[in-house]
């Protein structure tokens, strides 16, 4: 763990599918690896039924940054559910770019049921790129 | 082969005498098409049956009241029109009705399609402020040289105004004085073509190249427009000061030709809360505003249609609060259906992005993943 007080602590959200994402989360805990505190793990049925509403809703919400991990390419438990979360968050990362929302605070990275040093690497490494960016503009719009 | 033939008359007539003609002669039993009231102001879209056709038949209204491709939907949702059906499309409806074939929302058997060169239409509040008579006339000069001045903001940078994926094409463009070529692209066409007297256009060559050229322009004018209509709303405190006179009503969501969900996740279960959610939410966001969830709406339906979007431009004049919603949609859909590389309307065999994917696609969405570090 890091020991520096930091001035900013981003709130993000970590959507895990139910059959990779989470396994990975589980065997990061059998590994007793630790990822940061402010990650907040949320499970999904498979990243393909991750509407992207939801991660605007996120987004406008409070949290400074959405990461999704699931079953890698060829691994979806219901075969094509990654395959089309791929497609929904890339949508949902050109939207963000289009209207100047900043589309790099969501992000996608397989991670396998086995991988529990990628999942608690992907946690961190996404803490500190939220903290490098700094809190979410989209929370402070007002009016609408 | 593609079939074309001189229609004789001034181009509101001449639609109108083709199809007339078409419907008598037996081509189709039932028309799908504008007409005036009595007054000739107000125009809407009427299903009609051979021998009872009205005599206020007006194909081509300077408004589009409602797009075609909704009304479509719900004509045809549950099977298709008994007997074959002609009907007169903008193009952008008719673009409309290709997604939504894809989406199993338009049964579109028994459906001959026709279409013309649009020069654009008023804005449903001008027109309705405006002398009726003066703009029908504006409208009926517009059809020959293909711009409108007034038109509403999307219609101004329509590059894709021809009707080229119809069953039957009218040509206004590029065409000699007081006549119309009407054009079959499809065995469907033809056969229905084949039924009225007209002489053949030997050389379509000065239409395509009318055509052509307009839409080079139009194509130039669109991304312009576009781009600099991202400058004005880039940016959170840009996108408040464009959404905040939204009402949040809806009806840009109810007239979308394109949202067809019975029911809209923005109207559902999900955004009722009890009040200290909403007040927690309140103290978070130092004030909220209600109703709530307004730009979430307007993201939300973004992710959810604009794939898809025509630019009909419908949304904007069903819009009370004039939020320049089409030009938000069309914006956004030129960026989403440019990484797809998907043309809505184009190609009925196309699918919708959001129900097809390839293997080795996006990585460059995905964050690379360097292992780099051992236990911290």
């Amino acid at each position: 763990m890091k020991e520096e007080s930091k001035e900013f602590t981003p709130n993000i959200l970590y959507a895990l599918c139910s059959w990779c994402g989470s396994g990975g989360s589980e065997t990061a805990g059998a590994m007793k690896l630790h990822y940061p505190e402010n990650v907040k793990p949320v499970r999904f049925y498979c990243t393909g039924g991750i509407d992207p509403v939801y991660i605007f809703r996120a987004l406008l919400e409070g949290a400074d940054g959405v990461v999704v991990s699931g079953c890698h390419p060829g691994d979806c438990h219901f075969d094509t559910g990654n395959y089309r979360a791929r497609r929904r968050i890339a949508a949902v990362k050109t939207i963000l770019n289009t209207l100047g929302l900043d589309g790099d605070r969501v992000w996608l990275r397989w991670v396998g049921h086995g991988e529990g040093k990628r999942f608690v690497d992907t946690a961190s490494e996404f803490d500190e790129h939220i903290q490098e960016k700094g809190p979410s503009p989209l929370k402070g719009i007002r009016g609408v | 082969m593609k079939i074309a033939k001189k229609i004789p008359g001034r181009n509101r007539e001449a639609l109108r005498g083709l199809l007339e003609s078409m419907v008598e002669k037996g081509a189709a039993e039932s028309l799908f098409a504008a007409a005036a009231n009595k007054r000739g102001d107000s125009f809407s879209y009427f299903l009609m049956k051979r021998g009872s056709l009205p005599d206020t038949l007006e194909p081509l209204p300077p408004i589009m009241s409602r797009s075609a491709a909704g009304m479509l939907t719900y004509l045809t949702r549950k099977g298709p029109l008994p007997g074959k059906t002609l009907v007169v499309l903008r193009p952008c409806e008719l673009r409309a009705v290709t997604e939504l074939r894809k989406l199993n929302q338009i049964h579109a058997d028994n459906l001959v399609t026709v279409s013309f060169d649009c020069p654009g239409v008023f804005p449903l509040k001008d027109f309705f402020k405006g002398k009726a008579a003066v703009l029908i006339e504006q409208h009926e000069k517009a059809l020959s040289d293909g711009t409108l001045a007034g038109a509403r903001n999307v219609c101004a940078i329509c590059a894709e105004f021809t009707g080229e994926g119809a069953d039957i094409e009218l040509g206004f463009l590029g065409v000699p004085e007081g006549e119309c070529w009407a054009v079959a692209n499809t065995e469907a066409g033809a056969q229905c073509l084949g039924l009225v007297e007209g002489e053949d256009v030997g050389d379509l060559s000065s239409r395509d190249e009318a055509v052509q050229a307009a839409k080079e322009r139009r194509a130039v004018e669109r991304k312009q427009r576009l781009l600099a209509f991202q400058q004005e709303v880039g940016g959170p405190e840009n996108i408040a000061k464009v959404l905040e006179n939204c009402l949040n009503c809806h009806n840009c969501m109810r007239v979308c030709p394109i949202c067809f969900c019975q029911e809209c996740y923005f109207e559902s279960s999900a955004f009722r809360a009890e009040a200290d959610r909403f007040l927690a939410r309140a103290g978070r966001k130092k004030g909220l505003s209600m109703p709530a969830d307004t730009l979430l709406f307007h993201l939300g339906r973004m992710s959810h249609m604009s794939v898809s979007c025509v630019s009909c431009g419908a949304c904007e004049d069903a819009c009370p609060a004039d939020v320049p919603v089409s030009l938000f949609f069309s914006l956004v859909g030129r960026s989403t259906q440019g990484i797809f590389d998907y043309v809505p309307g184009r190609d009925v065999s196309e699918p919708v992005p959001y129900l097809h994917y390839e293997r080795e696609e996006f990585q460059e969405m995905e964050a690379p993943y360097l292992e780099k570090r051992g236990q911290d």
